[in-house]
């Protein structure tokens, strides 16, 4: 309700969430806490249209240091972005396998695990080896049976917020090939039978909404889903933050335990999976385990997008199969010469690598231990040491930014190590960034410090 | 120097545990206390704010003997040897009025003063004003006064049905209970009230009846409870009995001319039967387990002329559904004082002794035996008429602990008059209110925070009181200074002084508990050790009762009682006084004020009293919110400040009892009474509002004088 | 389980097991009363090597606790330095009874002088005669807003917005007296500092005018 009052108005006042609150029987104070933590509503008329302060985009020309908010505008192959969201570009697929491929009619995958059973489709999943896309990596299966351990009514959540910069592929999946997604939250929900299915999209996604939404309307579970649009931003990456905000709660995290799959919203236990999980179980019941397992490694087999941006010729998205050589896409999208390349690689929860050392498999885990990793798929170009301050001053303020205000070494810690970075005062930075990542509640805090510890370590002199 | 004292609130009849924090002899805070069983570490702003009135510079600190019309301080000596001069030469024509804001060992002393010394069972406490007529209701039909489940089963409800009470303002931590139950558990939540509480913002229905048609409301639920046969068959064959009498007097109207007679709908009429009968299970109700519902009222049943028939219609419902006995459903009188329960299990009622039990031989006989002399066994006069008949000369002396009747009774103006031409009149209590300063003597009571005892909160649980300050100037506790003066009588009635040799407030609670077998397995001992215990608790090893009637009811088989929707009441609105006053109470204010006027900061919360009129009204008579108003009835007016809201329903005014200013609705309400329990009919009566127009200041709503003129 | 070599039963949390031996460690978010928020972050442990935060980490499959390692202690400091960026120095006002929580937290650790500027945030509500709110105090630990909507289900207050901007709000931006606020007091029960605190004239019946009868 907050969000479809806020696309009319286009923006939120105390009136408008006190009457939505009253509408709700909730007290306004709730509704109020609500709202105000979504970044992305806002909360005064006539604000100038959201310019895009992600890394691709602080890389053009005329870019000013950023300052706090920051946000992103999640066009990072087009920078720089502005306005509203539209269509991903089809010629934006760079390289297409299984996920990306086009769709046959039917659902045949849906047939299949409707045909085998819940019990012989969850062994069909633990077969494929599948491994969450959202930039955890949990095994896929065993997420799904410590669900349905409890026996109890259960709640299946896709995670389509998508909110990190540098990463665009969910909203190329839902875009392009919104069938493959909908036949995996189906088969999904054949296995889990689950009391409630919530499809959750970004609030400013619309483009991939409304392909979503029609690929459900023509399938088997139509009617069966209900989709939520949010404005959450990079917190609800967190799993416990996103099932706040579906409650219409403050969106932060929840202390662990519980889990999400013991109980998770509204106190059901809760699979919730990344759009791309969704696609790629779709493929798994097309083609069989085995052929699934035929690409990437036998502890992460199948294939994931990657999205890249930044300063090579060919931006856009990269299908490859878990394993293959970063330096091997980076050469397919046009890479300049690697002495004078770095790499962001995951984003605000990564780092940044020289890359020369970009030989390395895409695979679940750090690239190096001050940051980079595979994470979610998002790989942005730079040129270095000339785009490392901007590109590491830009994190480091999105960080702070996105922090969710919760917990205090995240809350209190990444502005002042925006500050300090900003500032050159790097002499206290590693015993600030140790607290922060060893103290924060949530994982994005804890890997907060991924871009400005990385980025010291292998160019301090740009900070000087 | 600093301490910690765990005791239980003085504030209304939740009996939410405190734990007060002293600085130098002096309350500093007070906190919550998570091991309470009742409260769970909730607290309202009463107990959390209100205590300072207990050193409030007004408190009175020593005897007073009216001398030449003026108060002269005594020496207890000098108190104590003139009443115990005077009172003899009274009895046969003396009542006493206890305190349900005083402990059960107080309530237990003084009841044991009155049967003993002075021979009579004329003694009564407040529960006349407020819950009479369902404890009335309730001991015919069911056999016990009590409220039935516990707290916990209102969180284990699936449906709650509050009916008159406004549980937001009145029982804070209640209403809190309430509403985890509702946003936790999805508890469907009935409301029916004349005006727009809290509570009514979550209900699943709400119903704004006219005033005083609260039978044919109950009766038209259970029409459609009988029309869609949700009734509880098994239970109404095995437990009950007078159904098909009762139900042959609910068939004479149908659900849409009993929902006219209310002005409701009668579809939502239909789904509030439906809800209260067959609610659908709450989140989490264990599998098996059949929904229960939960039936809550306050005054706005039992205050008026027919309030013992509203009782009863509500009880017919709690039999015909079967609501009774299982965790997650009971009734539930919602107690407006902290031990109004206590004080009635005490024996303050002139109906019974302690434990509601009869006078009737064989119980008698054990009262005799321990006490050593007879009692009457003529049921005493009831507090209400006991103030009536002052004018007949039935009633020349009283003896008044802790209430302040120039507040609380109807009409006040009369009242005043009646308390004038008593002949000796002796009050106890904190300060020198409206009643007092007619009083002969004046004795300063010790407040809660100064003494030992127990309270005995709605739910049944006997909880402890312990001393957090050392006593205000001279003041005793109430059961101490009631058995000094017994001590001082006993001779002259043919009494052993003995009987009144307490040394201490566990000494009472252990000769109560031995005499009242619902208390027996309860002592000071087990409440230290294990917190508040519930009764029944008939032995030392009986962990005490969460609800009542699993099995059968005191009674034998639970009654129906056919009743039928009466004249509203007493008095309507006429061109006159166009207006119908309902009254009640307000979160930041107790009861009559007389507490809660001595805590500035309450005060300042709400510093006049409030007159809520509808919109439509306000219109009609050119009020504007905020605005000095004036309220007349035919007995008498009150100023306020008008506050518009559509909460109340057209035709209606709401004013609390609250005394502020010099202004309290009880100058305008009607002693009117319902029959069989004497309770005033303080929810009806017809009024006109004007606004105020500009006078010299002083001469509106002017206070009772302080000297009594005789 | 141990906890710094001290045998215990594995119940409830590590804090729970922390403090049944009589252990002081801060834990400025969790109140007896409520279940843990895990905002404050100073409750932080090395159990079996890891550092976790007690108040939410369950004792069982745990071995060995160390409350006092040179880990836990640098990183709780950490945490309480920032902590201190919130509010100034001790103020010489009375806060409710557990107001005392953080300056103990910042005793046992030493700490004395702010370490970071502090992030200045300055509303001072008195508009209730019970309790004032002054926000200078404030920690964001979210005992009060755990205690309005958890404990009380009342739902006056929340914490509105994201970040540093983040601030203890009744209603959606109003006054405390303009709220749905009953000042149950949960609030200023809850509060590890002084930021909700007893209005003075809440305290103490003695600085009374006298009231005037009737």
């Amino acid at each position: 309700m907050l969000a479809a009052a806020h696309r009319e108005r286009g923006y939120l006042d105390p009136e408008t969430v006190e009457g939505i609150a009253r509408e709700l029987r909730i007290p306004a104070a709730e509704a109020w806490e609500a709202a105000t933590s979504q970044h992305e509503f806002r909360f005064e008329p006539g604000l100038p249209a959201r310019g895009c302060a992600g890394v691709a985009c602080a890389i053009q020309p005329g870019w000013r240091e950023p300052t706090l908010p920051a946000g992103c505008l999640f066009t990072c192959f087009a920078p720089p972005a502005s306005g509203d969201e539209r269509p991903f570009p089809p010629d934006m697929v760079r390289r297409a396998g299984p996920l990306l491929a086009s769709w046959e009619c039917g659902w045949a995958g849906f047939e299949r695990a409707r045909s085998l059973g819940p019990q012989a489709a969850l062994e069909e999943l633990a077969a494929s080896g599948l491994r969450g896309r959202g930039g955890a990596y949990f095994p896929a299966a065993a997420k799904w049976r410590a669900a349905l351990r409890h026996g109890a009514p259960l709640a299946l959540v896709m995670n389509g917020e998508e909110g990190e910069p540098g990463v665009f592929k969910d909203r190329a999946l839902l875009c392009l090939r919104p069938e493959r997604v909908v036949e995996g939250l189906a088969i999904a929900m054949e296995v889990l039978r689950p009391a409630v299915t919530i499809a959750f999209i970004n609030g400013s996604a619309d483009p991939a909404a409304e392909a979503f939404e029609r690929a459900l309307a023509d399938s088997p579970v139509a009617g069966q889903v209900l989709v939520y649009r949010g404005a959450g931003g990079y917190v609800l990456g967190e799993e416990t933050a996103l099932l706040n905000a579906i409650e219409g709660r403050r969106a932060v995290p929840r202390p662990r335990p519980p889990l999400p799959v013991d109980a998770g919203l509204f106190g059901m236990p809760t699979v919730v999976n990344n759009v791309e999980t969704f696609a790629s179980v779709s493929v798994i019941f097309r083609q069989g385990a085995a052929a699934f397992r035929s690409f990437g490694t036998s502890e992460a087999p199948g294939t994931r997008l990657l999205s890249l941006s930044g300063r090579v010729a060919r931006p856009g998205i990269y299908e490859v199969a878990l394993g293959t050589r970063l330096s091997d896409v980076l050469e397919e999208a046009g890479a300049p010469p690697a002495e004078r390349t770095a790499l962001l690689c995951g984003g605000p929860s990564g780092g940044f690598l020289p890359a020369a050392m970009a030989d390395v498999a895409t695979l679940p885990g750090r690239y190096h231990p001050t940051g980079a990793m595979l994470g979610a798929g998002g790989v942005v170009v730079l040129e270095a040491p000339g785009d490392i301050r901007r590109a590491a001053l830009t994190m480091a303020a999105f960080n702070a930014e996105q922090s969710c205000g919760k917990c205090t070494p995240c809350r209190e810690g990444a502005p002042l190590l925006f500050e300090q970075l900003s500032a050159g005062e790097t002499s206290d930075i590693d015993e600030l960034a140790e607290v922060v990542q060893a103290a924060s509640l949530c994982g994005l805090g804890q890997m907060a410090t991924g871009p400005v510890r990385s980025a010291l370590a292998f160019w301090p002199e740009v900070f000087r | 120097m600093e301490t910690k004292t765990w005791t239980t609130c003085p504030f209304c009849g939740v009996g939410c545990g405190i734990v007060v924090h002293t600085r130098d002899g002096r309350i500093a805070w007070v906190d919550d206390d998570p091991a309470n069983l009742s409260s769970r570490g909730m607290l309202c702003v009463k107990g959390r704010f209100g205590t300072t009135f207990v050193q409030h510079p007004d408190r009175l600190t020593t005897p007073l003997i009216r001398r030449g019309g003026e108060f002269v301080p005594a020496t207890w000596d000098e108190a104590l040897d003139l009443i115990a001069e005077r009172l003899p030469a009274f009895r046969g024509r003396f009542g006493s009025f206890a305190s349900a804001k005083a402990t059960n060992e107080d309530a237990f002393v003084q009841q044991k003063f009155v049967r003993l010394i002075m021979g009579t069972n004329n003694i009564d406490h407040c529960t006349r004003l407020c819950h009479s007529p369902s404890v009335e209701a309730m001991l015919d039909q069911l056999g016990s006064g009590a409220t039935s489940n516990s707290y916990s089963d209102y969180e284990e409800a699936s449906c709650l049905v509050l009916v008159g009470c406004d549980p937001g303002s009145n029982h804070p931590v209640i209403a809190s209970r309430m509403r985890k139950a509702v946003d936790e558990f999805g508890t469907r939540l009935v409301v029916v009230n004349p005006k727009r509480i809290d509570m009514a913002e979550r209900a699943d229905i709400f119903l704004q009846p006219l005033p005083g048609t609260d039978v044919a409301l109950f009766n038209g639920m259970a029409r459609a409870i009988l029309d869609e046969g949700l009734e509880d068959r098994a239970f109404i064959a095995g437990r009950t009995e007078g159904f098909e009498a009762w139900r042959a007097a609910v068939l004479e109207r149908t659900v849409e001319e009993y929902a006219a007679v209310c002005g409701v709908g009668a579809a939502e009429l239909r789904e509030a039967a439906r809800l209260y009968a067959a609610p659908p299970p709450r989140r989490g109700l264990p599998p098996g387990e059949r929904p229960g519902s939960c039936l809550a009222w306050g005054m706005g049943i039992t205050q008026h002329a027919h309030g013992t028939d509203n009782a009863r219609a509500l009880i017919n419902l709690a039999l015909l559904t079967g609501q009774l006995g299982r965790p997650g459903c009971g009734i539930s009188p919602l107690r407006g004082q902290n031990n109004v329960q206590g004080c009635g299990d005490a024996g303050c009622i002139p109906d019974s002794l302690p434990g509601y039990q009869p006078y009737a031989g064989d119980v008698a006989a054990i009262f005799e035996e321990a006490w050593g002399a007879g009692i009457p066994r003529e049921p005493g006069i009831k507090a209400t008429d006991m103030v009536e008949r002052i004018a007949a000369g039935d009633i020349r002396a009283m003896y008044i602990v802790g209430e302040n009747p120039l507040l609380s009774e109807p009409n006040l103006a009369h009242a005043e008059a009646l308390f004038r031409q008593l002949d000796f009149l002796v009050v106890q209590d904190l300060f020198l209110h409206e009643t007092a300063q007619l009083a002969d003597v004046v004795l300063p009571a010790c407040s809660f925070a100064e003494k030992d005892g127990t309270f005995t909160n709605s739910e049944r649980r006997v909880q402890r009181v312990r001393p957090a300050i050392p006593p205000v100037g001279a003041s005793r506790p109430d059961w101490a200074i009631i058995a000094d003066l017994a001590r001082r009588m006993a001779p002259g009635a043919g009494i052993d002084p003995r009987q009144f040799a307490y040394g201490s407030a566990a000494e009472v609670f252990a000769e109560m508990a031995r005499l009242t077998p619902q208390l027996r397995g309860i002592s000071y001992e087990r409440l230290d050790r294990e917190g508040g215990i519930q009764w029944p608790c008939p032995n030392p090893d009986h962990p005490g009762t969460r609800f009542l009637y699993a099995d059968r009811f005191p009674r034998g088989l639970g009654k129906f009682v056919p009743v039928r929707q009466a004249e509203p009441a007493a008095e309507l609105p006429d061109s006159a006084y166009p207006l119908v006053l309902n009254t009640g109470r307000v979160l930041y204010h107790w009861h009559g004020g007389t507490i809660t006027r001595r805590v500035q900061a309450l005060v300042e919360q709400m510093p006049e009293v409030p007159v809520a009129i509808h919109p439509d009204d306000a219109a009609k008579l050119g009020i504007d919110e905020g605005v000095e108003v004036v309220v007349r009835s035919r007995r008498g007016r009150l100023t306020g400040k008008a506050v518009i809201t559509d909460a109340v329903r057209e035709g209606s005014v709401f004013v609390p009892f609250v005394k502020l200013q010099g202004s309290a609705a009880n100058f305008l309400t009607n002693n009117a009474y319902d029959e069989p329990s004497r309770i005033p009919e303080y929810k009806v009566c017809a009024v006109r509002v004007e606004k105020k127009r500009p006078r010299p200041v002083g001469a509106i709503g002017a206070p009772p004088t302080a000297s009594r003129g005789r | 389980m141990r906890v710094d070599g001290q045998e215990v039963e594995p119940a409830g949390t590590i804090l729970d097991a922390v403090l049944a031996l009589g252990i002081s460690l801060p834990h400025l978010c969790k109140d007896d009363n409520l279940p843990a928020i895990g905002a404050c972050r100073t409750c932080l442990v090395e159990a079996d090597g890891r550092v976790v935060a007690a108040c939410h980490t369950p004792a069982a499959g745990v071995e060995e606790v160390l409350t006092a390692s040179e880990r836990a202690v640098r990183l709780r400091r950490a945490v309480l330095r920032l902590t201190a960026r919130m509010h100034g120095p001790r103020p010489d006002v009375e806060g409710g009874p557990r107001s005392a929580e953080l300056w103990a937290a910042y005793g046992e650790h030493g700490l004395e002088q702010p370490a970071y500027p502090r992030r200045a945030r300055d509303t001072f509500d008195t508009s209730s005669p019970f309790f004032h709110f002054d926000e200078q105090a404030c920690i964001l630990c979210g005992r009060c807003v755990a205690a309005c909507q958890g404990l009380q289900h009342i739902g006056a207050i929340g914490i509105a917005g994201t970040g540093t901007h983040a601030r203890v709000t009744p209603g959606a931006g109003v006054a405390f007296a303009a709220s749905i606020c009953t000042a149950c007091g949960s609030c200023v029960a809850a509060c590890p500092t002084h930021a909700l605190r007893p209005a003075p004239s809440s305290r103490d019946g003695v600085r009374f005018e006298r009231a005037t009868e009737g």
